[in-house]
């Protein structure tokens, strides 16, 4: 054995010359924060979904997108939608207390801190043309139209049959990359 | 039999302990310039107006980063993480942890019998299969033992069918997971009960023995889930080098557990499980060999707010190995651990914590021995932080941690690291430096003989820790469509190593001093979607010498019993739809047996192969052959008395409902 303890065993050029072969890199790593994301697909999903004729907001009227329970967006959410129109409609955020109150909102997003009584909101809701957002996998297989599961990515449950019986008509683009949920899932 | 890591032990002459304050000045300095040059902002992460522009397809991609649900995450960056997924049981047909555990290039694993294994990474087993610089943690709970200073693979059993991921870390990571994360540490995690739902049946036989496993779980109210399985595995007798004379080492094993998991008022999260193990084999001609292990650990997490999580878990594992004349040993530790993590901006993530352990142990006298005080109460408890701070858009990350833990045999001790990783569109290249101790085991304490005073060797009255001093750097990165590399390269100082002094009384001490450097290689290739194929291993050299003033009458090589390198290729090839094969080819080279002077393992090669057909979405057919080439071969231990795997066939049935 020709090792010595003495010899100090130097890394520095092994490090250099790895840091000089990943300079020559180009794309910049793409990471989000979760509830940027979110902010995002809330918004997005106002574009994907065709609500009945008379749960439609009047010419001028806002477009609701509501936060039901702790609210985890801080102001993002208000400056995602800030100025965005949907046809003639205005988007904007609004906080609900109660699930009563939540009923005039277009997209519903309800919160994890809602885990609990999230059965009894969803069913409150559930011939009612919301389209119900919940912060918690595997709500869709309960009554949620969609529901984000979050891990190393965001993953969408879409309920079909909760969509249907709110009478919302969802875009195929967003059924082809949404993990299809609860009865009728296979479209 | 002897248990594992007892070597009898033998002298502190004199203590020699470095305290290398540079690099915990550093290592405070990039603290301190982290906190104060980042400002809170956006930068490092897309701006939700970029994230806009994207297309929902997009959108899915983006890899999400959270502060409260992984906390862990952080400072994995910049390390050599290798993961194995759940699905890799199925994809090799492993029954047992260990066989799973083959698939991480970094891992050396030697069988040493039907029940026992020896698994390390970068160095330092001995020639009975012992390593004690390797922490193995599931679910958060340590099965590592402290009578010991080692994990037995037989009672560290899991469910496999219901693993969501096997994290490998190879290096030191003390500053996150505690002591004796010297080598590396191995994160096991089982699913979450709500991805379980159903049934499963999974029958295995053949040669070298066979398992029956079943699971069920169900909806727990609108918002739960839970999962309850059981398990039974018999072993064949392995057999001496000759072929010829059974080893009576069959072992026999059954488990039975559950797992719930849900979703609380106000968001809470709560996990719970347990789980009551026992196994026995026959052990002649000695008396048989028992174990009996059983836990219950619940975790809960409250999201404060967006950028703040809080997580408290605890568990109970009690262990009992009754091995008759030899050791006995029966453990109940009790361990409680909280940790808050927080963003500070964007460009700042936080995490510390408070970790508290009760550990009770007795231990019942040998032939000739016994370990003192017979019944031990230890406590333990640890401060921890890391802090993860990034730069230029986040392409510059600097992680930095610090963990002091006190225990009651040596007192305060520290463990730092410092990890500074470069992003670069898909490469990453980073420089860790880090020092991680080993607390002493009880054996190392207290072991007396004989068992009644006059003693001959009296324990380890001033042992004090195992330090090592770590420097890695490494590459990961696509380096074409489908192809990409890892490449770690390192160097480890240890200082204190285990030594057995000549006296008069013979103690056990600290006089062995040792480096290692090595390289870790890992190529992944997918050759077209139905081809994947994976090149890894390792070389290393690991060097051990006695400190001058230490009389070892163990010699320096007593942790030596490590192959120079390993080289494993594998193959997964998806011949229609429904049927695939894999097959996994490995050389270890030889593996010397120092300690006893007994002669070398030769290096060997060896073939692995599962045949898997999916009958039906609820039918798997697979057959497995493993270590086909030989009739049988030894892969660990002195050329005397070691013995040998044999060649095995089996085949199985998976039946999901």
């Amino acid at each position: 054995m020709t090792f010595r303890p003495s010899t100090a065993w130097s890394l520095r050029p092994a490090a250099a010359a790895l840091l000089a072969l990943v300079l020559a890199g180009s794309l910049a790593a793409q990471r989000s924060r979760e509830y940027d994301l979110k902010a995002v697909f809330l918004f997005n999903f106002t574009t994907f979904v065709e609500w009945p004729e008379d749960a439609r907001p009047k010419p001028g009227q806002p477009l609701i997108i509501g936060i039901l329970g702790r609210d985890p967006f801080g102001r993002v959410l208000d400056d995602v939608v800030a100025g965005e129109k949907l046809q003639d409609n205005p988007l904007q955020v609004r906080r609900y207390r109660t699930v009563e109150a939540a009923q005039e909102a277009q997209v519903l997003y309800i919160s994890s801190s809602e885990a609990e009584r999230m059965p009894q909101i969803l069913h409150f809701l559930r011939d009612k043309p919301v389209l119900t957002v919940a912060d918690m996998p595997h709500a869709a297989g309960t009554e949620a139209v969609i529901s984000f599961a979050t891990g190393n990515h965001i993953q969408l449950q879409v309920n079909p049959a909760a969509a249907q019986r709110a009478g919302l008509n969802i875009s195929s683009k967003l059924l082809r990359v949404a993990t299809l949920v609860g009865q009728n899932a296979v479209p | 039999m002897i248990p594992k890591s007892f070597q009898p032990p033998f002298p502190v002459r004199g203590r020699n302990r470095t305290v290398p304050l540079r690099p915990l000045a550093s290592a405070a300095f990039f603290f301190l310039a982290g906190v104060l040059s980042a400002q809170p902002s956006a930068g490092g992460f897309l701006k939700p107006s970029d994230l806009k522009q994207m297309t929902v397809e997009e959108l899915l991609k983006q890899d999400v980063v959270s502060v409260s649900r992984r906390p862990e995450a952080l400072g994995k960056v910049a390390a050599n993480v290798f993961y194995i997924s759940g699905e890799g049981s199925r994809v090799t047909g492993a029954t047992t942890l260990p066989e799973l555990l083959r698939m991480a290039p970094t891992l050396f694993v030697a069988q040493n019998s039907a029940s026992e294994w020896g698994i390390n990474a970068r160095g330092f087993m001995r020639e009975n299969a012992a390593s004690n610089k390797l922490l193995v943690l599931i679910d958060g709970r340590t099965a590592y033992l402290p009578l010991y200073s080692n994990v037995f693979w037989d009672t560290t059993d899991v469910f496999i069918p219901d693993l969501d991921s096997i994290e490998v870390i190879s290096g030191p990571a003390g500053s996150t997971w505690g002591s004796n994360a010297v080598n590396g540490v191995i994160n096991i995690r089982s699913r979450s009960a709500h991805d379980t739902l159903g049934g499963l049946v999974l029958a295995s036989g053949g040669t070298n023995g066979s398992q029956v496993a079943v699971r069920q779980g169900f909806a727990l109210g609108a918002t739960g889930a839970m999962r309850i399985y059981a398990k039974h595995t018999e072993r064949e007798s392995t057999f001496d080098s000759a072929g010829a004379n059974d080893q009576h080492d069959e072992w026999r094993a059954s488990q039975a557990g559950f797992r719930a998991d849900w979703v609380g008022a106000t968001g809470d999260e709560w996990m719970t499980e347990g789980e009551w193990s026992t196994g026995h084999y026959d052990g002649r001609p000695l008396a048989p060999v028992l174990s009996d292990a059983g836990h219950l650990l619940a975790r809960w997490s409250r999201e404060l707010s967006a950028d703040s999580n809080l997580w408290v878990r605890a568990f109970y594992d009690y262990v009992l190995r009754d091995t008759n004349s030899n050791l006995t040993e029966e453990t109940g530790t009790a361990d409680i651990e909280f940790q808050h993590t927080l963003a500070l901006g964007g460009r700042q993530q936080f995490l510390w914590g408070l970790n508290y352990r009760r550990i009770h142990d007795v231990a019942k006298d040998g032939v000739g021995f016994a370990i003192l005080p017979r019944d031990a109460k230890l406590d333990l408890g640890a401060v921890f932080a890391q802090h993860d701070v990034t730069w230029r858009e986040d392409h510059l990350r600097l992680t930095s941690g610090l963990r002091f833990e006190h225990n009651d045999f040596t007192g305060w001790e520290y463990q730092p690291t410092l990890r500074l990783a470069w992003l670069e569109g898909k490469h990453t290249a980073w420089i860790a430096a880090s020092r991680a101790t080993r607390t002493p085991s009880r054996i190392e304490k207290g072991f007396f003989a004989p068992a009644e005073p006059p003693y001959f060797i009296e324990g380890g009255p001033d042992f004090v820790s195992e330090v090592i001093h770590s420097y890695e750097a490494g590459w990961r990165g696509q380096i074409a469509r489908g192809a990409s590399i890892t490449a770690t390269v390192y160097n480890h100082r240890y200082d204190n190593l285990r030594s057995v002094e000549l006296g008069p009384p013979i103690v056990q001490a600290n006089g062995v001093r040792g480096e290692s450097y090595g390289l870790e290689l890992f190529l992944d290739y997918d050759v077209n979607p139905a081809w994947r194929l994976r090149l890894g291993g390792f070389a290393m050299h690991q060097r051990t010498w006695d400190k001058p003033t230490s009389v070892n009458l163990e010699g320096a090589k007593g942790e030596a019993s490590f192959p120079k390198n390993q080289l494993f290729l594998r193959s997964t090839f998806r011949l229609n739809p429904r049927t695939d094969l894999w097959f996994s080819l490995r050389h270890i080279a030889e593996v010397p047996a120092f300690e006893s002077g007994n002669g070398i393992v030769p290096a060997y090669t060896e073939l692995d192969a599962q045949l898997r057909w999916q009958v039906r979405p609820t039918l798997q057919l697979a057959l497995v052959g493993r270590s086909l080439l030989d009739r049988s071969h030894p892969e660990i231990g002195g050329e005397i008395g070691r013995r040998e795997v044999p060649r095995s066939v089996s085949g199985s049935v998976r039946w999901d409902y």
